[in-house]
This record gives C-alpha cells, structure tokens and sequence, in this order.
C-alpha cells in the first residue's frame, strides 16, 4: 500500500468512527409538546439534534442549556431551560430570576409574569433548576421547575447547549 | 521496492530522506493517537455501560419498567439495586404497610451489603418512622428514639440529609425549639431534593409548634412536595377524604397561612416583621397567570380559599393597608362560604379605609362606601332570621348608619324601619332612629329620645343635651 492511501484509509476510518461517535452522543428530537412554552426556540413538531444526557453529572449541564427530561412529578416528557445548577440558589421576585443573589441577564424568556413569587431555593444535589422561556402563559408552572420540582441530572435525556445556533441570542433576532 | 514490502525501518528511512514522507508518518501517528481518543470516548458508554445506570435513569424517569430493572438488578448482585428498590417502595408506599415493610427490610438488606451507607441509613429511618406512624402514637414515640441511634450508625453524620431527619425525630420527641435551629441553618452542602423537602417541611411543622412564623418555609415545602400538583378532581376527593397523604403540603400551606397572618400568637410581632410577613403572604396568594382561571400556584382550594382571604384581609387590616384589606375580604366572601363574618370584614375593611381615601378621586371614595353598604346590608339580611346572630345584626345594622348617617338620613331611616321587628335593642334603636329625625330635622326626633330616655340609654347626657336644643325651639 502506498503512503497516501495508508491517510486516504486513516481519512475514511476517522470519518466512520466520528459518525459513530455522533450516532450514539445524539438523538433527533421531535418536540411534540402540546404546550408550547420555549418558543421560539422551539417550535410545534419541530426537529433538532439533542446531545443525549445519559451518565452525565450535573457539572455538565450548562446554566440556559434546553433540557428534555420526565420527571416522577410529570407524566410527560417536557423541556425546559436550565437556570441554576446544583448547589446555586434560585429565586424568582417579579419578572427577574435571581441567582446566588444576582440578578441573572435571562437573554431567552419571553413572557414574564410581574406577580410572580418563588422563594429562594438551593438546587439540591444532582439536580437542576429548570424554566420554560414564555412564563406567563397560562399553565406554564405546571410544566417546570416552580411546579414540578428540581429536575435530577438523571431524569434529563437529552439535551441543547445554548451555544447552537437555535439555542443561543441570534435566534431571537 | 514495492510500498507493501516497507517496512518500519525503511518508512523510517524514506521518512528521513523526504519531507513529505516525513508529513504523512506525522499525520499516520497523529491520526492513530486521535482515533484511539476517538475510540475510547466513543465506546467509553458502550465499555461502562452497566444496566445499573439505566435502572438509576429508569428510577429517576419513573419509568414504568423501573421496579423490574431494580429488581433484575437486585436479583444479580448489584450493591445499589437494594436501596433504589427501597426507595421505590418507600415512595410508593402510601401509608400501605406491606411495601413499607419491604422496604424496611430491602433498606436493611443495603446496610447489610454496605454497613453505614448514609442513604440507607436514612431511608431505613424514614420509613421505620412511617411504619410506626401508621401504628399509632405510642410506637412512633418508640420509634423515634431507635432512629437517634441508627442514625448515629451513618458514614457521613454530618451530611444535610442525616441532619434534617434528626430534627423531625427532635419534633417527634418534643424538642421543637431545637429543631428550629438546626433546620433554620444554612447547609454546608446541597441536600438531596428529598432532603430539601424534608427541612422545609419539618421547619414549617417545629415553628407552627414554637408559634413563629411557619409560612416561607411552608412555601417551600409546597413547592418540593412529592406528589404532583392535585386536579380539580383529586382536590374534591382529598376535601372529601379528608387526610389523604396527597393533599399534606396543601393542607400544611393553609394552615401556615391562617397562622402567620391573623393569630395573635405568631411572633415576631413587631410591626416591620408582621409588615414583612403580611406582604409574604400577599404575594404568594395574589400571584396570578395570564388566562389562568384556577388560580395562582399557591391558591387555597375553592373550599378553603374563604378562610384564608380572610385571614389574609385580618393581616392586612393590623398593618393597616385597609384597601388592600377590602380586596381580600371581597375575594373570601365570594368564595364558597356564605358566613356573615366575611361580609362584617368587607364592611369594617371599607369603613376604616374610607379616612385614607380624603385625597382619592370621588368615584372610588362612592364605591367604597357602597361595597360597605353592600356588606352590611349582606350580614343583616343573612342574620335577620337568627336569634343565635341578634349581635351580629345590630353591629352590622349599627356600622351601615354610621356610613349613611352623614350622607343620606332618608337611607338610615329606611334601614332602621326595614330591620324594626329584628333589632335587639329597642333602647339604641329609639336612640339611633331619634338621632336621623334629629339630623333630617324632625321635631318627631323628640319622641324617640324621651323614648330612649324611658328605656334607660347609657347616654342620657347626650340626649338630654339634644333634646333641650329642641325644646328651646332652637332647632326645627
């Protein structure tokens, strides 16, 4: 064999494993909520790759990553984004959510509600603190954290770094 | 030579001889080193896999085949399977004595496998506690005290966990104060969600018990209880049913409602922190979503929802926000209760706010007067056929003319006359009817006063004082 095709098969092999590697890391995900509450993220029926958060620590989890997870509060799969991780201290005190007692600069929500109370609350081990991005909407609680509890790390299955493109501020232009 | 027969040396060699040779041997290595990372990250799930972690992922998801995971696992050996198995029971178990019996024993069966493992430690206590509260009193006291020395058996005594479960055996054994304290602190490190959920819930127990203020920390416990929110449906069955598990952080909020903000009791009681606390619990009862008719995340349900604006309205009205006071009444008295005493608040809220309203627009000084009027007519009209409430009605009746007397004597005259037959003191009612004439100018005025003078009126002075006014013809 010569030198250049020993590379041309080296190029072919690391292709086929970079594919495998994504294959099993990711998942296509369709949104199929009936309640939208990440719009415009996300959108009714719409499709995107999701990295899969199976034996993921919580450490992974990225503060405004969208996460898909089921909870043993909610009979649903839902999504949502994460706002504090474990051990921060969340509150909610009118339209702004407060982390470690700063104000967080929250680029996604939509909607917010003025009345809105949430007390401060640390997110407890291996768990997440997780909110819809339109909060006002009517029934938008009962499908987060306010409602359904911190999200463990482990109920998490998939999820959206807010660095891709959907995810992150470009989009909301 | 042909490039199948080179060997390394010669690759070497070539690669010595030719930069570009010297490239590609560069980019072979590299491209092995980077394909043996590749690799391994990628068939790292693959090589680690264990059905262990699916179990887990199943337990947390609550996935419908997680008790069979658990239990295959469990069945070959894993030192976990015991405790997550435990813990399913255990959460499964509402108050069924036969799973909190497994559980007990597959808790133990963990111990045994790992002595001290804190997790187990605490699911053993928790659900030796739950037994034994099913039992009765007697073996919960009894219970209790086991559960200091196991708990004293944990690998890590210090963690939140252990903790928060010796307060709630502190509250079981009578030590309230104490546990305030300890669960009042700040962990060092976060506690699990079961545990978070348990030191807000026995924060809000030990300082209901201590008469502090219970209600942020009620809150809280509301909002990491274990069940999910209850429908429409399940909330009339828990009313029904009445101490259904389900329906304990609803039941502990309302309590914790009616305590901090209209008992007496409740400390501390200066007027910053009572200030502090009214608003707490007007915000988190106010708190609504747009379109949302069912109410807000930490509304009463429809059958408690009475009381409680009432008791909100009593809050307000001792830190003197009377208006906002008026708002709440309203909200009780629409609620499902008809009790008068909810009509008697609007009324008492509307009257006292009225002084604060000098500066406000005319239209809203009118409509609190006639919600008021409203209010009072309400409690009469309810009472009038009660002999039990004759008090109730003359206040309500009493408190109406005080709002007309001023502006409309004709309206006072009309309620008097209208309530005759009922009023229970014919003293105050010759008295009060004799002071309209008087206002509206009626020498019949005179009539009524002697007549209350007659029935002996505690103000004679008064009267006597008003009466020579007439008599010497200065009035007509």
């Amino acid at each position: 064999m010569k030198p250049e095709g020993v590379v041309f098969f080296g190029i072919l092999v690391a292709l086929f494993l970079g594919l495998i590697w994504w294959w099993r890391a990711y998942d296509l995900v369709t949104f199929d909520e009936k309640l939208q509450f990440n719009q415009p993220m996300i959108e009714k029926d719409g499709t995107r790759f999701g990295r899969r958060a199976t034996r993921r620590r919580a450490s992974d989890i990225e503060r405004y990553s969208l996460v898909r997870y089921k909870t043993k509060r909610s009979s649903v799969i839902l999504t949502g984004r994460v706002m504090a991780v474990e051990g921060e201290r969340i509150s909610i005190d009118g339209a702004e959510v407060y982390v470690d007692g700063q104000k967080v600069r929250d680029q996604y929500r939509r909607r917010t509600n003025e009345n809105e109370i949430y007390p401060e609350l640390i997110v407890p081990a291996g768990c997440v603190f997780v909110l819809t991005d339109v909060r006002n909407r009517k029934g938008a609680d009962r499908y987060d954290s306010r409602n359904l509890g911190p999200v463990p790390v482990e109920a998490i299955m998939n999820s959206f770094s807010p660095k891709e493109p959907r995810s992150g501020k470009k989009a909301l232009r | 030579m042909k490039a199948s027969e080179l060997t390394a040396g010669d690759l070497m060699k070539i690669a010595a001889r030719s930069g570009m040779s010297l490239l590609f041997l560069v980019g072979a290595v590299v491209f092995t080193l980077l394909a043996t990372v590749v690799l391994a990250i990628t068939f790292q799930d693959v090589l680690l896999q264990d059905a262990m972690q699916e179990g887990v992922d199943s337990f947390y998801r609550r996935d419908p085949a997680a008790s069979r995971q658990l239990r295959n696992l469990r069945s070959e050996g894993h030192d976990s399977a015991s405790v997550f198995l435990a813990a399913y029971e255990y959460e499964n178990a509402r108050g069924e004595k036969d799973k909190l019996t497994t559980a007990v024993s597959l808790f133990e069966e963990a111990l045994k496998q790992q002595p001290g493992r804190t997790s187990a430690v605490v699911g053993l206590v928790a659900a030796k506690l739950k037994l034994a509260e099913a039992e009765g009193l007697g073996p919960l006291k009894e219970a209790a005290k086991e559960a200091g020395s196991l708990l004293e058996g944990a690998l890590n005594p210090k963690s939140p966990d252990v903790v928060y479960l010796q307060a709630a055996v502190d509250i079981l054994l009578g030590n309230a104060k104490e546990a305030v304290e300890v669960l009042d602190e700040d962990p060092s490190e976060a506690p699990s969600s079961e545990g978070q959920g348990a030191r807000w819930w026995n924060l809000a127990v030990a300082k209901l018990l201590v008469s502090e203020d219970p209600l942020p920390a009620a809150a809280r416990a509301y909002n990491l209880r274990r069940w999910p929110l209850p429908t429409a449906d399940q909330r009339k069955e828990d009313s029904n049913a009445g101490l259904s598990e389900r329906a304990d952080p609803e039941r502990l909020l309302n309590i914790s409602y009616r305590f901090a903000l209209c008992d007496p009791a409740c400390t501390p009681t200066d007027a910053e922190e009572l200030e502090k606390r009214v608003e707490f619990g007007r915000r988190i009862l106010d708190q609504r979503f747009a379109g949302r008719r069912d109410g807000g995340r930490y509304s009463p349900p429809r059958t408690r929802a009475a009381e409680i604006y009432n008791a909100l309205g009593v809050g307000l009205c001792r830190v003197e926000r009377y208006q906002d006071a008026a708002i709440a009444f309203e909200q009780a008295v629409r609620g499902q209760s008809k009790d008068p005493l909810y009509s008697m608040n609007l009324g008492v809220a509307c009257t006292l706010a009225l002084p604060t309203l000098s500066t406000a627009p005319a239209q809203q000084l009118k409509n609190t007067k006639d919600t008021a009027c409203r209010a009072y007519e309400n409690v009469a009209l309810t009472v009038r056929n009660d002999k039990k409430h004759l008090s109730t009605l003359k206040l309500a009746v009493d408190n109406l003319l005080t709002i007309d007397y001023a502006n409309d004597p004709g309206k006072g005259l009309a309620v008097l006359r209208k309530y005759r037959q009922v009023y229970p003191s014919k003293v105050d009612w010759n008295r009060n009817i004799g002071a309209l004439f008087d206002w509206a100018n009626k020498p019949i005025c005179i009539r009524h006063y002697e007549k209350a003078l007659e029935l002996g009126h505690p103000d004679a002075v008064g009267i006597q004082e008003r009466l020579g006014l007439w008599n010497k013809g200065k009035k007509k």
